[in-house]
């Protein structure tokens, strides 16, 4: 001992603490080296809650009578027809907008690149590296949107949760459109930051958002999509891009369901609303659309992408896009370019779409009449077999019911092609007429399924 | 790592006379939420300090509704239950309870159904009631909220469950008004619902 009688050394000290830790370690060989359960616990995937309740409207379909309309096979190339149990049926259920799936330019520039550069790059591009055609087609995106850079990335749904999850935390607020795609709320949870919804394309609410809480977040992203999927209408691009702007906030336009069909060649919603591309801070897309492959994009500044090269783990840790799948979007992209009677002939299939379902008194909701229109039913079960029926006259249009859309809301959607003639929307209108009307004369909803129960 | 209480007591005289008033400082990674639950010293005010900003409310401590309403007048309790929800609803938006009216309609506070999934769990576990999550998203506001969540308790109330069909196929109104475009009659669905719970069994595939 050094100091005073009744304090220890240093070492002393350290041989006490030291003598604390070595009596915990002596304990720990008591403790059983395995414990027992003392209890059971539940492995089975039978009784995962979702799982009972996607059974339940398994049931409630097969009792009622209505075939499965799920995960259905096609056993043809899906576009403006197809082929669905061996029966021809007309297609409005394909995101193939410009019918540019199997066109016989893209389907030899995929066969070349498959024979020189394989069906695979391997794995992430940050190691593996890049391949011409990588940036031959994220060059092409960036031109599009007149933005310095662009990135791809292998998933659609994928790129908008990764990028998002990249940007922003606990401390940001993600502000979205209630009828956002479910990637954009996967994403926010994702990353940790707040997330708030405001009503379909109701800026007044979104800047009240922002006037009260704007000043409690570091940075706030506000998401919108350009064309909406479930009722085929969209934001004003130039009210959002002044709010953001005097908000000070990002915004991302998804233009999975535009690109290739707004504007007059197709460019986007900035096109058809003719707002300077570059004052939206992220577009963001997808490749299996019009153009016709499978995959996601964002274009930007140089500095959000070089960002997402390194933070988005979508991209880091996930490989590249494979040369086919790219060079497929590549071509299709080059054709809709090269050819904007394809977008010229949606857009007045549409525009007729529209107005003939109106002439025949159907809802068409909010819809702008380009690619995406939906007929609104309401009842859940009229809607469903409605699908049914019109399937077994030969066109596919699907239903969509809650919680997909608002409460007392489903409806069929319609996805329009370049492809489809006039007589087949003719077709497709009249017989969506004459089955909705003998289904509400026979008074067929949920209030009397009952009258549909096989006995 | 821990002492045993009696070494833990031997060894405080010893630090106490050895270290002469020396403060022994102590630094560990905690999550507030959970050592709050199993520490309920840290929910005292001592420690309000460091773990009162979030506030029991971030802890789901049960809540007994009945014994916190009584002898309220029915506004009185349905505003103090809708006050509680604010700091739940504000917990889910990060907002503070006073940011929040009770008055505005959840939408407007930038809710959406997801987040009614949330909230309809918080309600579960903090108050013990369970309720259809149709009734949070199709309440107009919060005090509206708090009046279903206190007819709730009342057991007289008619939840609109059949509890003759087996393996739980209900008939829940608002299952059903969700579907429905016009009013359905709940009794007419039975000979449904029976239906669906038989065939059920013998579903194996979705």
């Amino acid at each position: 001992m050094t100091g005073p009688a009744d304090r220890l050394s240093a070492s002393d000290r350290s041989a006490l603490l030291q003598s604390m830790r070595d009596r915990d370690r002596k304990v720990e060989p008591q403790r059983p080296s395995k414990p027992i359960a003392s209890k059971s616990w539940d492995t089975s995937f039978e009784s995962l809650p979702a799982y009972q309740m996607f059974k339940t409207q398994r049931a409630a379909a097969d009792v009622l009578g209505i075939a499965n309309p799920f995960y259905r096979r096609h056993d043809a190339r899906a576009g403006s027809q197809s082929m669905i149990g061996n029966q021809p049926v007309l297609n409005f259920a394909s995101y193939d907008y410009l019918g540019l799936n199997g066109h016989p330019e893209i389907t030899e520039a995929v066969s070349n690149v498959a024979r020189d550069w394989g069906t695979s790059v391997s794995a992430s591009r940050i190691t593996a590296g890049e391949r011409a055609f990588h940036q031959e087609l994220e060059g092409k995106l960036a031109e599009n949107y007149q933005t310095e850079d662009a990135i791809t990335f292998v998933s659609g749904h994928a790129t908008a949760v990764t990028v998002i999850a990249a940007l922003v935390g606990p401390k940001d607020l993600v502000l979205h459109d209630a009828l956002i795609h479910n990637c954009v709320m996967v994403g926010t949870q994702l990353s940790g930051a707040a997330r708030r919804v405001f009503p379909h394309n109701d800026w007044d609410v979104l800047e009240s958002i922002l006037e009260s809480s704007r000043d409690s977040f570091e940075r706030v992203l506000i998401v919108t999509e350009g064309l909406y999927s479930m009722d085929g209408d969209g934001p004003d691009l130039a009210r959002l891009v002044d709010i953001k702007e005097r908000w000070g906030a990002w915004l991302m336009v998804d233009e999975a369901h535009s690109i290739g069909v707004l504007g007059q060649r197709g460019r986007g919603i900035f096109e058809m609303q003719n707002v300077d591309p570059r004052r939206v801070d992220l577009w963001l897309g997808t490749l299996s659309k019009t153009l016709v492959s499978c995959g996601g994009y964002v274009a930007g500044t140089h500095t959000l992408v070089d960002y997402l090269k390194f933070a988005a783990n979508g991209l880091v840790y996930s490989v590249g896009m494979p040369g086919p799948a790219t060079i497929a979007a590549l071509t299709a992209f080059n054709i809709m370019q090269r050819e904007p009677e394809r977008v010229s002939r949606l857009h007045a299939n549409g525009q007729n779409f529209l107005a003939l379902a109106r002439a025949a008194g159907l809802d068409v909701g909010s819809s702008w009449g380009y690619a995406v229109a939906p007929i609104i039913v309401g009842d859940t079960l009229r809607t469903v077999i409605l699908a049914d029926r019109l399937l077994k006259r030969g066109i596919n249009a699907f239903p969509i019911i809650p919680p997909g859309v608002p409460e007392k809301s489903a409806r069929l959607r319609f996805f329009i092609s370049s492809s489809h003639t006039q007589q087949d929307i003719e077709r497709a209108i009249a017989t969506v007429q004459e089955e909705l009307s003998a289904l509400e004369s026979s008074g067929i909803a949920v209030g009397t399924a009952s009258r549909l129960l096989k006995r | 790592m821990g002492i045993p209480a009696r070494d833990a007591l031997n060894q405080l005289g010893v630090m106490l006379t050895q270290h002469s008033g020396e403060a022994t400082r102590y630094f560990a990674d905690i999550t507030p939420g959970g050592a709050m639950r199993d520490m309920k010293l840290l929910s005292t005010p001592a420690f309000a300090p460091a773990f009162g900003a979030r506030g029991p409310a971030d802890v789901g401590e049960e809540v007994d509704l009945m014994t916190l309403i009584e002898g309220l007048s029915d506004i009185e309790a349905r505003t103090k239950v809708a006050e509680l929800l604010a700091l739940e609803v504000g917990r889910i938006l990060r907002l503070s309870a006073g940011e929040l009216d009770i008055h505005r309609p959840l939408t407007e506070l930038g809710m959406d159904s997801l987040m009614g999934l949330e909230l309809r769990m918080d309600i579960e576990k903090r108050f013990g009631v369970e309720l259809p999550l149709v009734a949070i998203t199709s309440v107009t506001n919060l005090l509206d909220l708090a009046g279903r969540l206190i007819s709730n308790l009342r057991p007289s109330q008619d939840q609109g469950e059949d509890s003759k069909a087996p393996h739980n196929v209900s008939l829940d109104r608002g299952m059903v008004d969700r579907h429905a475009s016009e009013t359905a009659d709940l009794e007419n669905l039975t000979p449904v619902a029976d239906a669906i719970a038989e065939h059920l069994q013998t579903v194996k595939r979705l």
